[in-house]
């Protein structure tokens, strides 16, 4: 299936939730924090919520900012 | 100053953006001698780690932003991942309405606020000079404002001190930051003159030429202007007043 990450599309592998998709990625979640089709998703629940079929997901991480 | 459950010594909160590297950066937050700092969150790139690391060196507290939001959906969302990542209930709120001058919504900002103060933020929303604006935000439960002195990023100082002036004397219990719009170190020494508790600045310190001196000349500035309103300055008068005793001046009678 395919998802928008982070404005881009991405092909991912079907049943597959949040944490998987950190896992793909790479990262260390302490430093990022995710929304899923404009909704926050908490750290907790990377382990519970299920991506779909063109979900928009954004993965943020600190930056400069004033 | 004090924002919300604690006290800060320094009036001052720095902006981490648009520094010429990560050094200057954290020269500016020594030399400013701030405790709390802001930023923002954005799409991840390369190293989401690099930045937070260099944050952590700084020792200060920090205050998330809801920057480049439109609207009171985006500001709360992207407030709850601006706690998921620092683990802090403060939030500099900032929900935009008018791209050009990158004014806030008044409609957006009093409903986010309220929102988010019914999540258990902190919130410290940017606001316009308008005294309704600022009153709504302190009836939902703000315990900090923070009116704009002018546009983000002009450096034009405080353009309408009369509107500012009626702000601090109609919200004496309120924490006023003034936040957008500071160039010059005289327009942070005006601030603490109007009576507000800090000011709030990036682009003034970030875009100087000597970003680590101008961050010194701030905090110089900043605590002088306190020290001189603790001396006790002189009234204001219409009439001019001669310094010198008119008793015995040479040639008159």
């Amino acid at each position: 299936m395919k998802i928008i990450l982070n404005g881009k599309s991405k092909k991912v592998n079907s049943n597959q939730k949040v944490i998987d998709l950190i896992g793909l990625l790479k990262i260390d979640s302490k430093f990022i924090a995710v929304a899923v089709n404009g909704e926050f998703v908490s750290k907790k629940n990377y382990s519970k919520i299920f991506l779909n079929d063109g979900d928009v997901v954004e993965v943020v991480s600190p930056h400069p900012g004033g | 100053m004090q924002i919300y459950n604690i006290k800060l010594k320094n009036n001052i909160i720095l902006g981490s953006s648009k520094y010429p590297s990560p050094n200057i950066f954290l020269k500016c937050v020594k030399n400013i001698k701030t405790e709390m700092i802001t930023v923002a969150l954005r799409k991840i790139g390369d190293k989401p780690e690099k930045f937070y690391k260099t944050l952590a060196k700084t020792n200060c507290k920090i205050l998330p932003n809801t920057a480049g939001c439109f609207n009171v959906k985006e500001a709360v969302n992207t407030a709850l991942m601006c706690r998921d990542i620092f683990e802090t209930d403060f939030i500099k709120l900032e929900v935009i309405e008018n791209e050009k001058n990158l004014a806030p919504s008044v409609k957006g900002t009093i409903k986010a606020s309220e929102t988010l103060i019914k999540l258990g933020f902190k919130v410290l929303p940017y606001a316009t000079d308008d005294l309704k604006f600022a009153k709504r935000l302190v009836e939902v439960g703000c315990k900090v404002v923070m009116p704009w002195g002018s546009p983000i990023g002009t450096g034009q100082g405080l353009v309408n001190i009369k509107k500012l002036k009626l702000i601090r004397k109609s919200l004496p219990d309120t924490t006023l930051i003034i936040d957008a719009g500071i160039g010059r170190v005289s327009h942070a020494c005006q601030v603490i003159e109007l009576g507000y508790d800090g000011i709030l600045l990036n682009s003034a310190v970030a875009l100087s030429k000597n970003p680590p001196k101008f961050a010194e000349s701030i905090y110089n500035g900043v605590n002088s202007t306190i020290e001189s309103i603790k001396a006790g300055p002189i009234s204001v008068s219409k009439k001019a007043i001669a310094s010198t005793s008119s008793k015995g001046i040479p040639f008159r009678k």
